[in-house]
């Protein structure tokens, strides 16, 4: 791992502190792969840890449309990762306006023209709402914001928006487009419990994870029913 | 103006649309559920290609992503779906076999299928598409249209997603190339290990001809063609009665002689309504130890003559690791970590080409004298410790295997 890598996944893991990171930046790539000095393996498992959730976020999240230029999807991470999780996003789909985030907090990432653009902002409602106003969508995304209040303050990182989520983005899955339909019949249709070897649903992909990209299609699988065994 | 107002702006004025507009296709679930059931044996969801970097965008992940897995762990990453589930070949063990009973007969256009790709695409559920196919009226025809889906991708639509592309036994060289332009992977379908394995399992398809020459094509054109992910193949284990080592003995050729990338192994299921539907299932670990042998040849480098140590009498793998079997019956003396070499090293269950590099990179500051150092780069210490000799204590336990 790259000194520069390892620093910055480090500063983005939530137990990081000013220590850990003035070791790190001392050690070189040999050192952080092959010692065994407690610290350094601590580093090491947490670099290792923010760089897991990271790509679990990357692969897990499921994203819904706005109107034909934003897509959104729901995270909540442990770790200090929505920027590097909307600018992958937005990378892969230049041109559309990438907004991530829970309750709390949301990052919005656009890559355009060859440029990397984003800002952080508080829930994912609020922001979303704020897009919508912006962007003039409210005849397309009425359903989605209609009656909706945008809070006063704006670009508070840590700032509490509501205890509830808003309707549209609940526990069940985006927006409940077609294509969420087609993947659930898709994703059943691939399913063979007499191939199970080796770890199982639960070991693959955790609850933390399901809920936190409100995963509805997997929701189901993995918890074996009494007829499977009959 | 704030700042989300500035990026929202420029999204709005943004022309380019990677993904375009939905057309609202309307699309049949019973023959998505259908054409993906028929690819439910088919393997290589791997979606990792090396690629070069096109203007800083997030590709083809390098090491690939793994978007779900179904309730029995397996991955799922890709769109892996069958063009059309006819086809005039009857396979016995195939669910799309022409023999097969109560079939529905479904095929994609090129336009449905891109349009499904897109979809899922853009919701984050898929890293790309894996195209494979029955036969349908005729080969030809059928890898036209597979490869028509795939340029609307590329083309109209500027998908830069994994694309795995099956070649249809039987295709021209002409098709062949063009679907080795537009995917990141191409595979023909083994299936079987020897000829005699083939007339067994499926009697119209011809190996020589219909398989293997195009494995050579495929490798012949991709001196020339980029082809990220390279040539794959997978054969169905258990099926035939074939034993490991024959399988094996193919997969050496088919690394050595093909340049292939990767061969996968599915375990033999019975299916209802095939021709070998009586037939006994093959267990998922003999899938499973193939897999672990594969990984001793290819990424462990060991000579076939080592590996020959894991196969039996009879020509089959037992259900337990491989490499310790090898292990037992090549090593004469515990290895001591502080001398041994890379290749000394990697041979010694638990320790992998990882951990043996760590090993390499530690011993320059100092010697490892306990296994807790071990455990600490990786090692795998219960299965290590009795062919390694750490801080003094050595070999005693070799004695326990009676050596």
């Amino acid at each position: 791992m790259k000194n520069g890598d390892l620093l910055r996944l480090l500063a983005a893991h939530r137990d990081s502190n000013d220590r850990l990171m003035a070791r790190a930046r001392t050690l070189s790539p040999e050192e952080v792969e092959a010692s065994t000095d407690p610290e350094v393996l601590r580093i090491r498992r947490m670099a290792l840890a923010v760089r897991g959730e990271v790509c679990r976020m990357r692969g897990f999240v499921r994203l819904a449309p706005l109107g034909d230029r934003v897509l959104w999807g729901r995270i909540s991470p442990h770790h200090e990762i929505g920027f590097e999780v909307a600018d992958f996003l937005a990378r892969r789909f230049p041109g559309k306006l990438i907004v991530l985030g829970d309750g709390r907090r949301s990052w919005t990432s656009l890559y355009s023209d060859g440029a990397l653009l984003h800002q952080e902002g508080c829930g994912l409602a609020a922001t979303l709402a704020e897009i919508s106003r912006i962007m003039d969508l409210s005849a397309e995304g009425g359903e989605e914001e209609e009656g909706r209040e945008v809070p006063e303050e704006k670009g508070g990182g840590d700032q509490y928006e509501k205890e509830v989520d808003p309707p549209h983005i609940g526990a069940e899955e985006g927006a409940g487009t077609a294509a969420a339909d087609l993947w659930t019949v898709y994703y059943q249709s691939q399913d063979e419990p007499r191939k199970a070897g080796g770890r199982r649903y639960g070991g693959r992909i955790s609850q933390r994870a399901l809920r936190s990209a409100g995963l509805d299609a997997e929701k189901g699988s993995g918890s074996a029913k009494l007829q499977d065994f009959i | 103006m704030t700042a989300l107002e500035k990026i929202a702006r420029l999204a709005a004025e943004s022309s380019f649309d990677s993904v375009g507009p939905a057309p609202g296709l309307a699309i049949d679930t019973a023959k998505v559920d259908a054409l993906g059931r028929g690819t439910k044996y088919d393997l290589c969801t791997s979606s990792a290609a090396k690629r070069g970097r096109e203007d800083g965008l997030a590709l083809a992940l390098r090491g690939g992503l793994c978007h779900s897995f179904t309730g029995s762990g397996r991955c799922v990453s890709l769109f892996k779906t069958l063009y059309t589930n006819a086809c005039p070949h009857d396979c016995g063990y195939c669910p799309n076999a022409s023999t097969s009973s109560k079939k529905r007969i479904f095929s994609y256009s090129p336009k449905e299928l891109a349009r499904i790709t897109l979809d899922l695409y853009q919701e984050n559920r898929i890293e790309g598409l894996f195209l494979s196919s029955g036969i349908g009226r005729d080969e030809n025809e059928t890898m036209e249209e597979m490869i028509e889906a795939v340029r609307l991708l590329r083309t109209a639509h500027h998908f830069r997603g994994y694309v795995h592309l099956k070649i249809l036994p039987g295709s021209s060289k002409e098709h062949v190339r063009q679907a080795m332009e537009l995917a990141d992977r191409v595979s023909v379908n083994l299936e079987a290990p020897s000829e005699a394995r083939m007339a067994e399992l499926c009697p119209s398809k011809g190996y020589e001809n219909d398989i293997l020459a195009r494995q050579r094509y495929i490798r012949d054109l991709s001196r020339d063609l980029a082809l990220p992910a390279g040539q794959t193949t997978q054969m169905v284990v258990g099926a035939a009665g074939e034993t490991d080592r024959e399988i094996f003995d193919r997969i050496l050729l088919e690394y050595d002689v093909l340049n292939l990338k990767r061969v996968y192994f599915s375990a033999f299921t019975p299916l209802a309504g095939t021709a070998f539907e009586d037939r006994k299932k093959a267990p998922a670990w003999r899938e499973h130890r193939l897999y672990q042998v594969d990984w001793l040849y290819r990424v462990y480098k060991l000579a076939e003559a080592e590996i020959a140590a894991a196969f039996d009498d009879d020509g089959f793998l037992r259900n337990s690791d491989p490499k310790t079997a090898i292990a037992r019956a090549s090593f004469d003396e515990p290895v001591d970590p502080n001398g041994a070499s890379f290749a000394e090293l990697i041979r010694v269950p638990g320790i992998g080409p990882k951990s043996a590099r760590r090993i390499l990179l530690r011993r320059k500051n100092g010697r490892i004298e306990r296994m807790r150092d071990l455990a600490a780069l990786g090692v795998a210490a219960r299965r290590a410790e009795p062919f390694l000799k750490v801080g003094g204590k050595a070999g005693t336990t070799l004695d326990r295997w009676g050596l």
